[in-house]
């Protein structure tokens, strides 16, 4: 994980659409444009959200979060100075004053577009621990070959796999392709369709809310079956909204493939940074062995 | 690639292998000859019963199978049907409506029109509820009957919407019994909804008028607001092409050698004249309908959500459709080949019908000038209108360009974007957007396209169009 990417696992900022672009040696920035949800009564930005971006933006300089400190606010001051409308685009920069062994004391300042002054602040964060490593970050962008060897594998060849899992990105001048790897046919495919649950969910947290066996027959070739399966996929995501978040597959030959798949509901709060695929085509797609088992990739078209 | 120059806005890349005809690409210098999209268009010269040549417009790029620009007449008794000729968003298009006010009233208010658009106009992922769930009988009747659908029910702007539309919003031979349940799945709550990527609603200013005669004909006026709706048939025309794609994929080598002998899966087809090519062909129809009813909802919805943003009557706003082109489609139309009428499907991916002056398939209040060709160009720039002309009868089917063609991959796009605000920028340049999609501002940015002036120019200088106007964006809604 990178240090702006940290900002995007807090479901509270990801609902709120208030991003984290930039993490200093001192100080951290974070952005939000103003929308029609973050409205007061009078319609113009919530005294709320503003509160909300000094708040957080405090948490993100490289000494704090980003270095695996665990911190909690215990006081908060905000002056708002002119009002922001919607259409704004809103920019809060925090800066480190003073980090001790139990406080960090922090003064933030939030711009509009046009850079005039909308609102200043200051925040006292105390430290609680250390915080465990970082889980959910490992390999997340790694190259697919990296990760093959690393998937648990159970003695029958089947392995449940569950979101984030390694894949990567195409260049596609209009479009977006998904490329894994894999240990077994079955692992790579698997692989794949949560490769589209992640593009379809921008990398936000999916909770299973139900599984399904899908039986896809496909043929001639492992290509083809890839390519079928991915189509029952994304048929759950554009009529119910349905994501793919965990995945076994049983069985994966050129004849066809069996596999369990767990959706949860997609939540434009959570996955807004996903992208809208439309079609898994058969453009380009292919299913092969590699130098370390299987490799499989198909274009997508958003 | 081999290429040979024409003239000095047209390449040939000559017969060989397999393809029937030649390729021909309309640019502004001689195309990279690696250009992967250059290979599809020699790949297209390889459909059965292709006529004269496989054509790319000067926006072409790299799509599945057919490239993205590409024009492919095939013989109608003879010839193929590919739904990758079509594309996976079929009827994909655009309308253009104009309005008797001025744009300054606009921009004037131009935050609230565009959230009053942006809250009229379903757009996103999934976008859904524009008008209720369409029950099975009524999903019949839009796939039957297109734009007029959508007039019956009083999503209109005017009382000749439909006529002023290509075909008049509805392609004949439409079979709503070869859509299947889950492609009016996908589609029975997205009716008037725009979609996302690349969709968009815009309220223009007509910028520049470029010839006043043909201006005038279409109704456009220097300094007056117009509206731009760019979508398609959502989910039910994937899902047709979808199941198309899967259908005929695996088994095209069944309809003998020149089939078997297509050198890209994604290009499968089969005979117009087959079980399997007649079912594509009434579904693909079906779907056009769809595209056309969705766009004249979308355009009853921006009538009234302009009326109340402005509080004026659509009295006032004297909005009429000026016309709807759909740039992903397949036709049956009749062309003059030689000096002989014939009867041809003609697949347009990304390409638009420019039908010349004179052709009683135009609009009566547009036959003496030609057709509207509608140019959307990207957010932050400009469209354009143009007009058809016999030379594209002549040279590409009656065909033009469709629009500005991406320049840089969408994760391209956001790496140029990072640490901007494209919000801001185009706020500066007096332009209003409000998109669902979070990531859409800096993937649809002005920097992720090419200049629709240059691809404009060069169907203008081959003669294949004429400029009428230019119309620049003031608020914009995107998915």
């Amino acid at each position: 994980m990178n240090d702006v990417e940290h900002g995007a696992r807090v479901p509270f900022l990801r609902a709120m659409g208030i991003r984290l672009t930039e993490v200093g040696d001192r100080h951290a920035v974070m952005e939000v444009d103003v929308g029609l949800d973050h409205r007061n009564y009078y319609g113009g930005a919530h005294g709320g959200l503003i509160a909300s971006l000094v708040d957080s933006v405090c948490f993100f300089a490289r000494p704090l979060i980003p270095s695996g400190l665990r911190l909690t606010t215990t006081s908060l001051a905000v002056t708002y100075i002119r009002p922001a409308r919607v259409g704004d685009h809103l920019v809060a920069r925090s800066q480190l004053l003073h980090l001790g062994r139990r406080t960090a004391s922090l003064s933030v300042q939030v711009a509009d577009g046009g850079g005039r002054l909308v609102a200043h602040g200051s925040a006292t964060l105390m430290v609680l621990d250390e915080a465990p490593g970082d889980p959910a970050g490992q390999g997340a962008h790694d190259p697919p070959e990296a990760l093959a060897a690393r998937a648990p594998a159970a003695d029958d060849g089947r392995v449940r796999l569950t979101l984030p899992q390694p894949y990567e990105e195409l260049p596609h001048t209009a479009d977006v392709g998904i490329a894994v790897a894999g240990a077994t046919p079955e692992e790579t495919l698997a692989r794949l369709v949560l490769a589209l649950g992640a593009m379809l969910s921008g990398g936000g947290e999916v909770s299973a809310r139900g599984e399904e066996l899908l039986v896809t027959a496909g043929g001639p070739d492992l290509a083809q079956v890839a390519v079928a399966t991915l189509r029952e996929v994304l048929f759950r995501f554009a009529t119910r909204h349905l994501v793919p978040c965990a995945c076994e597959a049983r069985s994966v030959t050129p004849a066809g493939a069996e596999l369990t798949v767990a959706f949860g509901p997609y939540d434009e709060a959570l996955h807004g940074e996903g992208v809208d695929v439309k079609a898994v085509t058969y453009h380009g797609a292919r299913f092969e062995r590699a130098a370390k088992g299987w490799r499989a990739q198909v274009i997508l078209d958003i | 690639m081999r290429l040979r120059k024409i003239h000095d806005w047209l390449w040939e890349i000559p017969r060989e292998g397999g393809m029937k005809v030649p390729g021909r690409v309309y640019s502004d210098g001689p195309p990279a000859p690696d250009d992967p999209a250059l290979a599809q268009v020699a790949n297209v010269a390889y459909l059965p019963g292709i006529v004269k040549w496989s054509l790319a417009m000067p926006d072409i790029h790299w799509g599945y199978g057919f490239p993205i620009g590409g024009v492919a007449a095939v013989d109608l008794d003879h010839g193929a049907v590919s739904p990758g000729g079509v594309g996976y968003d079929i009827n994909c298009g655009v309308r253009v409506l104009t309005t008797r006010i001025d744009a300054a009233t606009v921009r004037e208010r131009r935050h609230l029109v565009t959230s009053e658009l942006y809250r009229a106009i379903p757009t996103g992922v999934g976008a859904s509820a524009a008008i209720p769930r369409l029950s099975p009988r009524e999903m019949d009747e839009v796939l039957s009957r297109g734009a007029r659908w959508a007039t019956g029910r009083g999503f209109a702007a005017a009382s000749d919407d439909a006529a002023h539309c290509e075909e008049g919003g509805c392609l004949a031979g439409a079979d709503p019994e070869a859509v299947s349940e889950r492609a009016r799945q996908r589609g029975s709550d997205q009716l008037g909804t725009l979609g996302s990527g690349n969709h968009f609603l815009e309220v223009d200013r007509v910028a520049e008028v470029y010839d006043e005669g043909v201006a005038e004909a279409f109704g456009l006026r220097t300094g007056a607001a117009a509206i731009q709706i760019h979508s398609g048939s959502r989910g039910l025309g994937y899902q047709v092409c979808d199941e198309a794609l899967a259908e005929l994929t695996p088994s095209m080598a069944r309809y003998g050698p020149d089939y078997a002998a297509l050198p890209d899966p994604q290009l499968a087809c089969a005979p117009i004249d087959s079980p399997a090519g007649r079912s594509y062909l009434g579904a693909m129809q079906a779907a056009a309908n769809f595209a056309w009813a969705n766009r004249q909802v979308m355009t009853g919805l921006a009538v009234r959500a302009l009326c109340r943003s402005l509080a004026i009557s659509e009295g006032d706003l004297g909005a009429r459709v000026l016309y709807d082109v759909c740039h992903n489609v397949a036709k049956v139309e009749e062309h003059l080949v030689d000096g002989r009428r014939r009867r041809l499907l003609v697949h347009r991916k990304g390409a638009t019908r420019a039908f010349g002056p004179g052709d009683p398939r135009v609009p009566a209040a547009y036959r003496d000038v030609g057709q509207p060709v509608l140019i959307p160009g990207d957010m932050g720039r400009y469209s354009y209108v143009l007009v058809g002309t016999a030379a594209a009868m002549e040279e590409t089917f009656g065909s033009s360009c469709h629009g500005a063609g991406r320049l840089l991959s969408r994760h391209q796009a956001m790496r140029v974007a990072r640490g901007r605000s494209i919000h801001q920028e185009l706020l500066d340049r007096g332009i209003e957007v409000i998109s669902r999609g979070k990531k859409t501002l800096a993937e649809e940015m002005s920097d992720a396209y090419k200049d629709v002036a240059r691809v404009v120019g060069v169907v203008a200088a081959a003669g294949l169009s004429r400029l009428v106007a230019r119309l620049e964006p003031i608020g914009v809604i995107k998915g």
